[in-house]
């Protein structure tokens, strides 16, 4: 592990004041979604924690709306971070707002998409794929190397088993991740979103 | 030739630019792409970078190493300084930044064809 990949991660644990990097990257990407679905989109609430892993299926711990739980049946779209940001993250929707997400995508009247099929898993990949392609143009202001995604993952489960996935590859060895949370507004609904982003376990050993 | 992985984005793309007239071939990553312009040679190529199997910057490398000629666009989300010279350095002609917008593709398109008319 290279020292300017635990530097860069080191900077992003330490930016979650509210003019930060991380809401900085995070309001650029809600930006480009507004643009992907024609919708004048906002951000409302946009929080940044850094949670222990331990705590991560305490869903008090990480604050959810009284409307959300572990059981919540959502999607997430999972993505790799390479180069010298190596990381996991995971974009978390509640499946009812991801159909209307998809609606949005497809520019389809509210309330056509009722399940997800294979073009709507592409377009909320897609969508993911551009949420944190952007975040990454952000964050890579502060690095000379590109900062690259993997080909996006589409995940429709409960919660606590999309996050599960992901966790257990890394809970032995990382202590902390961020939870970036925000509301994000249209002028017909409020969809609440989760953007998980914790480091790629060498990075956290290397710091050790 | 339209690339990316997403069935989203081809949908989307083909059906802009089948309403311009374009006939348009598909492939799903950069290995397919290879395979398909080395077959059918298209007169340009519209190419995502994040894929899987084969992504787009070395598919381009591939694509101009066949033909130097080749008219390739890149359409990516990662409009990152680094990404785009190095797509610039291995041939593409021109580096679109997703979300896309349909007028620019569509000039985009012109001008490459354009210069291909020449």
């Amino acid at each position: 592990m290279t020292q300017q990949q635990t530097e860069l991660w080191a900077k992003l644990l330490n930016s979650t004041a509210p003019n930060g990097l991380l809401c900085l990257a995070m309001r650029h990407a809600v930006q480009n979604l507004s643009e992907m679905v024609g919708q004048s989109l906002r951000v409302k609430n946009l929080k940044i924690t850094t949670v222990p892993i331990a705590s991560i299926y305490n869903d008090e711990a990480w604050g959810l709306p009284n409307s959300y739980n572990l059981e919540m049946e959502t999607v997430g779209i999972y993505l790799l971070i390479g180069d010298d940001l190596p990381g996991q993250t995971i974009l978390t929707i509640s499946l009812a707002d991801a159909l209307s997400m998809v609606d949005w995508l497809l520019e389809e009247p509210p309330g056509t998409t009722t399940q997800l099929d294979d073009l709507g898993r592409s377009a909320l990949a897609e969508m993911g794929n551009l949420m944190l392609s952007c975040f990454l143009n952000t964050v890579a202001e502060f690095t000379d190397n590109p900062l690259r995604p993997s080909p996006p993952y589409v995940l429709v489960d409960m919660l606590a088993t999309v996050l599960q996935t992901a966790v257990t590859l890394v809970n032995v060895v990382t202590d902390e991740l961020i939870i970036i949370k925000a509301d994000i507004a249209s002028s017909q609904n409020v969809s609440f979103m989760h953007f998980w982003l914790w480091p790629d376990p060498s990075v956290v050993s290397s710091k050790e | 030739m339209v690339v990316d992985d997403a069935q989203f984005m081809r949908l989307r793309v083909t059906k802009l630019l089948t309403r311009y007239g374009h006939e348009v071939v598909e492939a799903e990553n950069g290995e397919e792409a290879v395979r398909t312009y080395c077959l059918l040679k298209p007169d340009a190529v519209l190419m995502d970078i994040t894929m899987p199997i084969k992504d787009g910057l070395t598919a381009l490398s591939e694509i101009r190493q066949f033909d130097p000629q080749a008219k390739v666009i890149m359409l990516s989300a990662l409009g990152q300084q680094a990404v785009v010279l190095q797509a610039m350095q291995r041939g593409a002609r021109n580096f679109l930044v997703k979300p896309f917008d349909t007028e620019r593709i569509i000039k985009a398109i012109q001008q490459v064809l354009k210069r291909c008319e020449k």
